[in-house]
């Protein structure tokens, strides 16, 4: 008996797996492919600022800013993990991160993650403190 | 008693730099990890005693990482597993056992995203879990493997320091 609830355990498992990987193709962010437009504004520590304007084919912000050559960083579990913006690099010792904005509001996904359409607009600010 | 006390105490010290640096050593892996695996075996020894050792993780780990609003996650996600655990903890098949930590690994993304639910409604929550299904499914599937692997040699070692 024990066996049997494993098993529909186990099958009920698996059914969800594949419910979940449908689900994931259907409704994950969606790119725009074709030839597109972006601007990204760098803010530095000692606040100045510099705006970048890039036209892209690529899918993800993460591309472009690694091609562009405007961004380096770590690869981490959850993606590229950004620790370079325009030659400056976030200082661990000072709580240094690098934040990634749309228009002034936080973005939920990391530079490889974040999908792009024409006309947007990003901001990477070198904020201190976690 | 006092003697035991104190082996209990130490123990559990071990037992949570274990789990912390099995975190960071499996850390670049994507979704395929060992604390589940760990903190299901802890909650089988030890019992309610584990959110000692869940607590004193995550601190750890807020503190190695920086308490970000993951680390908030962290505080409930841990804590619902070692729940469930308790409440199956009669069960004793490494089948039980592996498929249970797979339904925690696809549920994990849904668990995280009830944070963003308080944040920025149901569309953020729902946004977040969808774009994650897809490490949720790998997640599934490293949990199933790792527990199938690694759960009797785990169970037998801690049996082992157990009886100290």
């Amino acid at each position: 008996m024990k066996k049997k609830q494993t098993t529909i355990l186990a099958a009920v498992l698996v059914v969800l797996c594949v419910f979940a990987g449908i689900l994931y193709l259907n409704f994950k962010p969606e790119t725009t492919a074709g030839s597109k437009e972006i601007s990204v504004k760098v803010i530095h520590a000692d606040q100045s600022e510099k705006d970048f304007t890039y036209h892209t084919d690529a899918e993800y912000l993460g591309e472009v800013l690694l091609d562009e050559k405007l961004v380096d960083g770590e690869d981490s579990e959850y993606g590229l993990f950004v620790t370079t913006v325009d030659g400056e690099t976030a200082d661990d010792s000072k709580q240094q991160w690098w934040c990634l904005t749309k228009d002034g509001e936080t973005v939920n996904t990391g530079v490889d993650q974040t999908p792009i359409a024409d006309g947007e607009h990003y901001e990477l600010t070198l904020v201190e403190g976690y | 008693m006092k003697t035991s006390k104190t082996k209990e105490i130490v123990f559990m010290g071990i037992m949570t730099a274990v789990v912390f640096t099995g975190q960071i050593a499996m850390g670049f892996l994507p979704n395929i990890e060992i604390v589940t695996l760990l903190f299901i075996l802890y909650t089988l020894f030890l019992g309610k005693k584990v959110f000692l050792i869940i607590y004193a993780f995550v601190l750890l780990e807020g503190i190695y990482y920086g308490f970000g609003l993951w680390w908030f996650n962290y505080l409930y996600v841990w804590t619902i597993l070692a729940i469930l655990v308790l409440i199956f903890r009669s069960q004793e098949s490494v089948w039980f056992w592996s498929i249970f930590s797979g339904f925690f690994g696809l549920s994990y993304g849904a668990l995280c995203s009830i944070i963003y639910l308080f944040i920025g409604g149901v569309n953020t929550a729902f946004a977040y879990w969808v774009s994650g299904l897809g490490f949720d499914v790998l997640h599934c599937i490293g949990n199933v493997a790792v527990c199938l692997v690694l759960y009797k040699p785990l169970r037998y070692v801690l049996d082992k320091c157990m009886k100290m």
